[in-house]
């Protein structure tokens, strides 16, 4: 036998919704009156009228409050589910992308810093000032990209 | 046959090897030069979407703030009313200190304290952090695409030989035109090489990444029509609330700048309703731009580079609206 299915969350927040939308309306109502009758000279009943309004509006109030709360639970249920989840994932794949992109522009710098140090020969070959030369030479051996 | 034109046949066959070699090199070359281009736009559209991105999740707690002026400009004992703080949870909000967003909503294990309530403060900065880790992910492979115009030290290096050689001749007629050219065919082999090496380690991270990255673009769309819809929804409810009370009641007419002025006020939040699609359909091209990389770079669904830039193009126009809707264009709404 299937067992009943009771409301889900979703069928509580539309039926929640609804209501709020119905206590508005009642609400508007009640205020209505309140002005009609104290347009007619009702002084007192009008104020009963406008008391209830009142009253309607705090439980309005209440209800949307709550709703406010339970979406906010509801949103940091899902994101801490999702950060515990595929966000922790992503980030290690992160680590491992920022490894292999530095990896990589080391190995750009090894092959640059050997072309500068065999620049660096040449020029010493084809005769440029041995001191700048030497000099070149020495801040490009004590530099090797690590 | 003699030994001369033995040597000149097998000089032009090595001529013709070497050629179509090249050619095969260039080919290869350029197809994944094209392959992290695709790479590249998918990063750039992560740049254009952060501001974007960043003002959707804020929204979700400055609705709730908005929501909640409404709910106190409504109330008929304004002063006794929950404070901001009670109903949004503290944030940047004027006179609101400032503090950290609580990490909440995560599942308790037994023997552990229990969790404060999540508020909106803390859903919106959580929401911004997943953001943060999808973008610093479409960045990442960006970074790891881009070759940041590097020439590897070798035009000095021509300068240097073509100085060399007017002294010595070693090279014969050696001009820096001939070096530069060397130089510049240095480098792109080089280039090549690296770039190479930069689409095999992405073809890894894509592939590996992709479960994830569908995953958490579903969630996300999910959590923007869902809870986001629901805190529009109440801030839609608060505005007619509002109004319910301070509208004037009938035999008197409502003056129009009042009618104009509560029309302008629904309008502003349905605005902002209607651009959870964007965000939405933003999301789902990231998602799609995603997998079709795997398909460029694995080569697994061939045609897939058109479908990638169509998604990036796409993209663009999902977050020009939403830059439209939330003011981060620079426009003054």
């Amino acid at each position: 036998m299937t067992p009943p299915t009771g409301p889900t969350g979703d069928d509580i927040v539309t039926a929640a919704g609804d209501l709020q939308s119905n206590l508005i309306s009642y609400k508007s109502d009640l205020e209505t009156e309140a002005y009609a009758l104290e347009q007619a000279g009702r002084v007192d009943d009008a104020f009963a009228m406008q008391a209830l309004a009142d009253q309607t509006n705090t439980a309005q109030a209440n209800l949307a409050f709550a709703l406010q709360q339970a979406n906010a639970q509801a949103l940091g249920q899902d994101l801490a589910a999702l950060g515990s989840g595929d966000t922790q994932k992503l980030q290690t794949v992160i680590a491992t992308v920022s490894a292999q992109t530095r990896a990589l522009q080391k190995e750009e710098a090894m092959v640059t810093w050997v072309v500068n140090l065999v620049t660096s020969m040449v020029g010493l070959v084809a005769g440029n000032s041995l001191p700048s030369a030497v000099g070149e030479l020495w801040t490009l051996l004590s530099n090797k990209p690590k | 046959m003699s030994t001369p034109v033995r040597r000149r046949r097998r000089a032009r066959v090595q001529l013709a090897l070497g050629s179509v070699a090249l050619l095969f090199l260039a080919a290869a070359c350029g197809s994944v030069d094209s392959q992290l281009d695709a790479v590249r736009a998918f990063a750039q559209s992560a740049t254009t979407a952060e501001p974007t991105f960043t003002a959707v999740a804020s929204d979700f707690y400055a609705s709730c703030v908005r929501q909640y002026n409404w709910q106190v400009a409504a109330s008929s004992d304004p002063l006794h009313f929950r404070s901001l703080e009670e109903w949004c949870g503290e944030g940047a909000a004027p006179g609101g200190s400032q503090r950290a967003a609580q990490t909440c909503g995560a599942p308790q294990g037994a023997g552990q304290p229990p969790q404060a309530p999540c508020t909106a403060y803390d859903g919106s900065q959580q929401w911004q952090k997943i953001h943060a880790v999808l973008l610093a992910y479409m960045h990442a492979l960006g970074g790891l695409a881009d070759d940041e115009g590097n020439d590897y030290g070798l035009p000095k290096f021509a300068d240097e030989v073509v100085a060399l050689n007017g002294s010595t001749q070693w090279l014969g007629d050696l001009n820096a035109n001939t070096g530069h050219s060397i130089a510049a065919f240095g480098k792109w082999v080089l280039d090549a090489k690296f770039a190479g090496k930069r689409r095999a380690a992405l073809v890894g991270v894509v592939d590996q990444a992709d479960p994830y990255v569908q995953d958490l673009t579903t969630q996300l769309r999910e959590i923007a029509q869902m809870r986001y819809g629901e805190a529009l929804r109440l801030e839609t409810a608060a505005v007619d609330n509002y109004y319910a009370t301070y509208l004037p009641r009938p035999p008197v007419i409502v003056p129009l700048a009042d009618r104009t002025q509560y029309v302008r006020d629904r309008q502003a939040v349905a605005a902002r309703y209607a651009a959870i699609s964007a965000y939405t359909d933003a999301l789902d091209r990231i998602a799609k731009g995603h997998a079709a990389l795997v398909g460029v770079l694995t080569a697994r669904t061939p045609g897939n580079q058109a479908a990638a830039e169509r998604l990036v193009t796409g993209f663009a126009r999902d977050v020009a609206v939403l830059a439209h809707v939330y003011g981060t264009d620079g426009e003054r709404r």
